[in-house]
């Protein structure tokens, strides 16, 4: 009988794979009976090859699987060094996955990236797994990311060293949510409240999906949905002044394919007007254009992802850490004047 | 305590920990203020700081003590967290009430003077660092503000009323003034300490004020505008710390450090390496005429790095040798640089913190 281990996944009772593969073999989670069968006697002839007396329940190790971590298992990172927190946020399809891949894509492809080496990571299966749909080797006419489908946040581990500074390590964590997620922040105060995943955050990538904005039937909703997102975390307060926030505007590709750029641009930036009006005074806020991954356009691949990647790998919380100031405070004023002397040059 | 625990913890916690794993930590955190000894929160402040610990069994002592309340703490891969629970340590142990052996001035100290050279943004749970400097604030203050006098007066001795052969009421009316005639003398006594500590404070506040205003240095007997640029921070250091009489310094030292850098000639022009400013003093006369006070100086190490610099710089005889124990064991670089006035600044609390005045 054939199996799939994604949870909630109902191939095998409907038909219908959960990650929307069309060629079920395509998925790595499904199995069909032959394949079973065949899994099942390669386990067999593990076990009598490796067969000892000692009972595998006792002193077994427990490996990590690769899957993305979920909330209780990123302590054991952060535990261990500071780990800067990204929050991907966006409405679904706006590009946050895919961003994601195509940094993984910069240091797997090059001796080293932004001066940066890559160093490990505990979730390499499941970048791979997403990664997959884009490779030449999944024959797909296209390169494809897979829509994330997870409501419950988990995470991407990527550990980077310092090219001049090898010893140091630097950990970062990025979420992997659904933006269906972010959909449910927008309209619910509660939900918003209870994410406080955000106090944590050291930046805070908020996408805006280029190619809707400049697409007449869809750019009015886009624009409110990001926003959405951005006041209903700011309004609750879960997003704190000392997370840096970056305004993503992605799939610039599909922007710069439009005719009318000029009218899209204008509204795109009243959109950064809007939010720097807002915003700034309290954030520290950038702009950002990217196109991870540009089909058919002149854009190289990645544009605009090293400079974001040099705010997320060189900021943190810890840059708010003021310089001390040795002044009296005001209340002083009616103190000694040898206390409150302070002297001209 | 769990509150700002929680808070601490988010540095090392993306995840927040559950109350009953706060509860044991507050649990063995209340425990250490009880009982350990000032070497053991020195210690901490150093792993706070990420630096090298004095006593090589600290680092073992500091989770077994978190593992008799919570046997699943780990001993490896939690360095993160170990940092974050010092700083909580020390948090707490400023907060705790004054006590007749007081360590708080010290610890508090030796945060500050600890963290020189490292960039601010490296620094977590910053919030420790901004405690002690706001209790030193406070405690400089305490010190010197001295008590109200108690007020005497006549009219507390009760007035002889003679009566006629009435042994009973010259009897209680001897009693009570005799019981009066104590407070009196008591309140004289209490009086007598506190115009003491009164001109004491004021001793240190006029011998202060004396030294910019006549801009005269005692240790070179010399104008200040005549001391080398190179040496300054040394010597007007040490010039205010001869004068300062409480611990902690004035809350605003650091104009007193200011204002006498007005007269030193060249001051502003370049900022040097931590390595030249150490070479320059080590080859002074000033330090070379009191070599033995140095090598006296108490042993904080690398939570007073400038000292700890010039007594590895005297043992290598000048060698740049030196710079390597500098760099190994403070964690700081030897060639970072800093203002002049900056350089006296940390030079000036790591002799107060080695050697605080006696009072």
């Amino acid at each position: 009988m054939p199996t799939c281990n994604e949870v909630g996944c109902e191939v095998v009772t409907k038909g219908v794979c959960l990650n929307h593969f069309e060629d079920l073999k395509s998925c790595s989670h499904y199995s069909s009976e032959g394949e079973v069968a065949s899994r099942q006697e390669d386990a067999n002839i593990i076990d009598d090859e490796n067969a000892t007396d000692a009972n595998p329940n006792d002193g077994g190790l427990k490996v990590h699987t690769g899957l993305s971590l979920l909330e209780e298992e990123i302590n054991a990172i952060s535990k261990d060094d500071y780990t800067r927190l990204i929050i991907l946020a966006g409405m679904p399809e706006a590009g946050k996955t895919t961003a994601l891949l195509c940094l993984m894509h910069q240091f797997q492809t090059q001796s080293n990236y932004r001066n940066y080496l890559f160093a490990g990571s505990k979730t390499l299966v499941d970048l791979e797994e997403k990664a997959w749909p884009s490779r030449t080797d999944s024959k797909n006419e296209s390169a494809k990311t897979v829509r994330t489908n997870d409501m419950v946040p988990k995470f991407i581990h990527l550990k980077l060293a310092k090219q001049q500074q090898l010893e140091k390590k630097e950990n970062l964590l990025f979420t992997d949510v659904s933006g269906e997620l972010f959909k449910t922040l927008k309209d619910s105060t509660s939900e918003s409240k209870k994410f406080v995943l955000a106090n944590r955050a050291d930046h805070f990538a908020l996408f805006f999906d280029a190619g809707a904005l400049s697409d007449p039937s869809q750019k009015f909703a886009a624009r409110i949905a990001g926003l959405g997102i951005l006041k209903s975390l700011t309004d609750v307060g879960v997003l704190l002044p000392k997370t840096r926030i970056q305004i993503v505007f992605s799939r610039w590709d599909l922007f710069e394919s439009k005719s009318d750029k000029d009218r899209h641009r204008a509204f795109i930036e009243t959109i950064q007007k809007e939010i720097h009006d807002k915003y700034s005074t309290k954030y520290s806020l950038s702009f950002h254009i990217i196109a991870s991954r540009p089909y058919k356009s002149t854009l190289p691949f990645a544009f605009g992802i090293d400079e974001l990647f040099d705010i997320w790998i060189s900021k943190s919380q810890l840059d708010f850490n003021r310089e001390l100031l040795e002044v009296i405070p005001q209340e002083e004023k009616n103190a000694r004047h040898f206390l409150q002397y302070t002297f001209s040059k | 305590m769990i509150t700002a625990l929680a808070e601490l913890y988010r540095a090392a916690a993306i995840q927040l920990f559950t109350e009953e794993m706060l509860g044991k930590r507050e649990k063995t955190i209340t425990n250490i203020i009880a009982k350990k000894k000032q070497e053991w929160f020195l210690d901490c402040v150093r792993m706070y700081l990420q630096k090298p610990v004095e006593d090589t069994t600290f680092p073992a002592d500091f989770v077994k003590t978190f593992q008799e309340d919570d046997a699943l703490f780990e001993s490896d891969g939690n360095q993160m967290e170990q940092r974050t629970l010092a700083a909580a340590i020390i948090s707490e142990f400023l907060k705790k009430k004054r006590e007749k052996n007081d360590d708080r001035t010290v610890i508090a100290l030796a945060v500050i003077t600890g963290k020189f050279s490292i960039p601010h943004s490296s620094i977590v749970n910053f919030t420790l660092v901004e405690q002690a400097h706001a209790f030193l604030q406070q405690e400089a203050k305490n010190k010197r503000n001295t008590k109200e006098l108690r007020s005497i007066s006549v009219a507390d001795f009760p007035s002889f009323v003679q009566t006629a052969g009435d042994i009973t009421k010259i009897d209680a009316f001897l009693k009570d003034f005799s019981d009066k005639f104590q407070a009196f003398v008591k309140k004289i006594e209490v009086n007598d300490l506190t115009l003491k500590r009164k001109v004491f404070v004021l001793e240190e506040e006029s011998d202060i004020h004396w030294w910019l205003f006549r801009r005269q240095s005692t240790l070179l007997n010399s104008h200040l505008s005549a001391i080398d640029a190179d040496i300054a921070p040394l010597a007007i250091a040490w010039e205010l710390w001869s004068l300062t009489r409480i611990s902690p310094a004035p809350a605003n030292y650091l104009e007193f450090i200011k204002n006498a850098f007005t007269n030193i000639v060249d001051a502003d022009n370049t900022t040097p390496s931590v390595a030249e400013a150490i070479n320059a003093t080590y080859s002074s006369d000033l330090f070379t005429e009191n070599k033995q006070l140095f090598s006296d100086l108490g042993d904080y190490n690398n939570l007073t790095p400038l000292l700890f610099a010039l007594r590895k710089a005297a043992e290598s005889g000048g060698d740049d040798g030196w710079t390597a124990a500098f760099k190994y064991t403070t964690k700081s670089e030897p060639d970072a640089t800093f203002s002049r006035i900056d350089l006296a600044t940390q030079m000036y609390l790591e002799l107060l913190l080695v050697k605080s005045p006696l009072e």
